[in-house]
């Protein structure tokens, strides 16, 4: 078992020590490479800005992994883009409220502060990719340009941070993700390429609340019970990208609802229609795949549920502009 | 014929310069041009990352000829232009001279203040224009980069003037357009800008960058070439009501073979001749429905669709929203 108290601020020394405590060298560039028997992947940190931060994560950990963020003095927020299999279970708490999840895709995009104690434990075996945003508070009312609660949108936040909002990662999330996974190296423009991406991931994130808050001002947008219901469609759909989805009357029952609202519903959730959104995820799922060079192309195909390799690179190349043979060759 | 000539400095100052000239008011920092002169307006807004962004959209009533002389100073301005309506264009920074009578111009070019700037324009000219200020010490904190780096030094030289030019591809005018369609009232505003610009500067930069170090796309081809290219990207710009002329008619205005004509536009666009026309037609079609002015369907018919339907297909192609959606 992997247990971690977490400090807001100083995320580098959490890192050093846990590649202290795995037997792995903590790499001066800010990364840590975990290999077994700890696990398998990368984390790293990256400094943006003065105040701004990111940690990216590709993991899985060969035993349960525990991590506890503890009130603290300086206001800070994390903003967490999660997309996690879990393999068992897995529990999230902010101030004591608990959200649990089993053996079930989570990709959820959620905002947390240093106000209340936040924990997450995840069972063995678990992927976990994650990307996470550290900004102060005053780093965050200096980028929305905000004078004193403008629009009280501060107000909601510090609100919303005390339980769980959470927003599902549709298909612009994580094509920002995977640009951010992405990142070349050797780019003479790395820093600003990154930032970038981040400030847009955030971007995304605040106006999206923006949206929704106006919308708790008049008419209520989508009732939270649809939400919950939307957000199961979405883990049945993915559930086996090998084996051919469900249709929609199928995915109707299981939300008990119409196949118009169903339809309408999702692409307002998701921003994308429902064989739209997974046939990005389940390409993006093959990229990944491609790139980590452990499976061929046929297999790749096979385990997205092509069972034709032409289809499957046609599709490919429809959605990134290049062949999977050519990502391979780069 | 209106002849105005300034020193070269920051956006601030200008704009107070060019308010003085016009015998204008500045209101917000937005000056709103006087009818004698023209129609529209010139802005400044300082980004919360230090950046100063300047955007003006305006239709001018008379000709009008700019010179910005040369000053000290360690800064740098990146000027992004989409002009219509041309009759006579010049613009003129030392060797580049970029002279233009096909209706349409676009493009990015970044001066320093060690070279003087003439820029000539006819009367009745349509300008939509993103100009950002920074300072090299900016860059160099802002982009992570070391102050003795010398490709980024021979790109940003503070002892020579800077020159660098790039053709507006469709990836930058969606940004621009971005920019222009954002409302001072939506609470994400000066986050919205400052990533959408930031992220021009980004693309400038990068494109800059590569074209030092030889990985550009557009290496081999010849200005000669280039400037061919502009041309053709004009047409297909300016054809957004009609069937672009065909791949034989653009290859014998740019005088080369299609063969070649199409490898190079792609290599310096991205997209192939006609994506790229209808890429273009579309985001022509959000501009037009972000007026108000006009309904889906008198925008799908300026545009040339004969079927509507097929007007809101491609239109969800490329934004993922129908044009009633917006």
């Amino acid at each position: 078992m992997i247990v971690f108290e977490l400090n807001h601020t100083d995320n580098k020394s959490l890192l050093q020590k846990m590649a202290a405590a795995m037997g792995v060298p903590y790499h001066e560039e800010d990364y840590v490479m975990i290999k077994p028997p700890a696990g398998d992947g990368i984390i790293k940190i990256i400094d943006l800005a003065p105040e701004l931060q990111v940690l990216l994560a590709d993991v899985e950990f060969n035993s349960y992994f525990f991590a506890r963020r503890e009130q603290s003095e300086k206001r800070y927020y994390v903003l967490h883009f999660e997309d996690i299999y879990i393999k068992d279970t897995a529990v999230f708490s902010v101030d004591g409220e608990i959200l649990e999840k089993s053996q079930t895709r989570h990709s959820v995009v959620r905002l947390t502060s240093n106000m209340f104690t936040n924990t997450e434990e995840v069972s063995a075996h678990t992927r976990i990719k994650v990307v996470k945003v550290f900004f102060s508070e005053a780093w965050l009312k200096k980028y929305l340009g905000l004078q004193e609660n403008v629009d009280g949108l501060q107000q909601y936040v510090s609100l919303k941070t005390a339980c769980f909002d959470i927003e599902p990662l549709d298909a612009e999330y994580l094509k920002l993700m995977d640009e951010l996974w992405n990142a070349k190296k050797d780019d003479p423009l790395q820093n600003i390429f990154l930032q970038n991406r981040v400030t847009l991931l955030i971007e995304r994130f605040f106006s999206r609340l923006a949206a929704k808050m106006k919308q708790y001002d008049g008419e209520p947008d989508m009732p939270e019970e649809d939400i919950q219901k939307l957000m199961k469609v979405e883990r049945v759909l993915l559930k086996d990208l090998a084996e051919p989805p469900p249709n929609i009357e199928e995915l109707a029952k299981l939300a008990t609802m119409s196949a118009t609202r169903l339809k309408k519903g999702f692409k307002q959730l998701y921003g994308a229609g429902i064989y739209t959104y997974y046939q990005t995820v389940r390409l993006q799922k093959a990229k990944e795949m491609l790139l980590s060079r452990r499976y061929s192309i046929r297999e790749t195909a096979e385990a997205i549920g092509f069972h034709n390799t032409a289809n499957f690179s046609t599709a490919f190349k429809k959605q990134f502009k290049t062949l999977p043979s050519q990502l391979i060759k780069e | 014929m209106i002849e105005f000539s300034y020193d070269y400095c920051d956006h601030y100052d200008y704009l107070y310069i060019l308010a003085d000239f016009l015998r204008v008011p500045v209101t917000a920092n937005t000056i709103w041009l006087p009818e004698h002169v023209g129609s529209g307006y010139v802005k400044v807004e300082k980004l919360t990352n230090g950046l100063q962004v300047l955007t003006n959209e305006c239709v001018l009533n008379q000709d009008c000829f700019f010179k910005r002389n040369t000053a000290p100073g360690n800064h740098f301005t990146l000027r992004f232009d989409e002009v219509r309506n041309i009759k006579a264009l010049s613009v003129k920074l030392g060797d580049l001279v970029l002279e233009d009578n096909t209706n349409i111009y676009s493009g990015a070019f970044l001066s320093n203040p060690l070279e003087p700037l003439e820029y000539l324009i006819n009367s009745e000219i349509e300008d939509r224009c993103v100009n950002i200020y920074f300072t090299k010490e900016w860059f160099q904190k802002q982009f992570g980069i070391a102050a003795d780096d010398a490709i980024w030094n021979s790109i940003l030289p503070v002892d020579k003037p800077a020159i660098e030019f790039d053709v507006l591809g469709i990836d930058y005018r969606e940004l621009m357009e971005d920019i222009f369609e954002l409302k001072k009232e939506q609470p994400l505003y000066h986050a919205a800008l400052q990533n959408r610009v930031m992220l021009l500067l980004e693309k400038f930069l990068r494109n800059a960058y590569n074209r030092v170090v030889g990985t550009s796309n557009e290496t081999g081809a010849s200005e000669n070439d280039l400037k061919k290219m502009i041309q053709v990207e004009a047409i297909l710009a300016n054809a957004v009501g009609e069937a672009p002329p065909p791949v034989p008619e653009l290859a014998r205005i740019a005088t080369m073979s299609e063969t070649k004509l199409k490898a190079l536009f792609k290599k310096i666009y991205d997209y192939n001749l006609y994506e790229y026309y209808q890429k273009n037609r579309m985001l022509k079609a959000k501009q037009l429905i972000a007026t108000k002015k006009y309904s889906v369907k008198e925008v799908g018919s300026r545009l040339g669709f004969k079927n509507l339907s097929n007007f809101t297909i491609a239109f969800k192609k490329q934004f993922n929203k129908l044009p009633s959606e917006l």
